[in-house]
């Protein structure tokens, strides 16, 4: 069983789609069972979010994604070299409904991924951007 | 993304089968774009097939709930799969969307809507 993945793409939204779709497998491989599926989802969601992010915000070339498995849980983070971009520094809260003619028509990504992992931290390191998401797969 | 339409004077069936994701969301704003063009006011969107929603295929949902509603229309998501009722739940957009469990429950709640 593989305890590590790496892939780094080009930022396009399709490419997005292919590193879910290898994160899902990960997942998958390393906490099999249906009592994992759903926190497996989760976690596929938020680093769908994030990714996605990374592809409409940061202004990187490249994006590295890395997934480790350990302690009943998922790592996943993404990377960017560049400029400091935060992807948390916007509202964390999940945006209000309002009556059905005043839909929100964006800004749920950031407030998906803290509701849907157990822990997101930034870390700049003077050259590239690291966004680390923290998910307990199995008890 | 798989999107297939049947319309039928001012209602629409719209099926998706895939995952509603950034990539393809632009897609499904299109077809319903086209679809308010051709005066369609009502539309059941057919979620069985859906197997993964991201942010971007939610807010086209919402983008078309409120286009129609602008128009005295209706939109009726038709029997989201799980991850897709979790996205929903967790948003909130559950309270707001008209969310059918069958096809008939679906229908009456659009012929209800006609005024």
């Amino acid at each position: 069983m593989n305890k590590s993945l790496k892939l780094r793409i080009k930022p396009v939204f399709k490419n997005v789609d292919i590193a879910r779709i290898e994160l899902k497998r990960f997942c998958e491989e390393a906490y099999p069972g249906s009592d994992a599926a759903d926190r497996t989802t989760d976690l596929c969601l938020a680093a769908t979010e994030a990714m996605n992010n990374a592809v409409e915000h940061s202004g990187a070339g490249e994006i590295t994604i890395q997934a480790s498995a350990e302690k009943g849980g998922i790592i996943f983070q993404v990377i960017t070299a560049g400029r400091e971009f935060d992807p948390t520094a916007g509202a964390v809260s999940m945006p209000e409904l309002g009556d059905e003619l005043e839909l929100p028509e964006g800004g749920f990504g950031l407030a998906i991924i803290k509701q849907l992992v157990d822990s997101v931290r930034f870390d700049y390191t003077g050259s590239e951007n690291v966004l680390t998401l923290e998910k307990k797969i199995i008890s | 993304m798989d999107i297939q339409t049947n319309v039928d004077g001012d209602t629409a069936e719209i099926t998706l089968s895939g995952d509603l994701v950034a990539s393809v969301a632009d897609e499904l704003r299109q077809q319903a774009i086209r679809l308010l063009e051709e005066k369609v006011t009502r539309v059941l969107l057919n979620m069985r097939c859906v197997d993964f929603i991201d942010s971007s295929g939610l807010n086209v949902c919402f983008e078309t709930h409120k286009q129609l509603r602008e128009r005295s229309g209706v939109i009726v998501f038709l029997a989201p799969t799980r991850a897709v009722s979790r996205i929903f739940k967790l948003t909130g957009a559950s309270q707001k969307l008209k969310i059918a469990a069958t096809r008939d429950e679906a229908i009456s709640y659009m012929k209800g809507d006609r005024n």
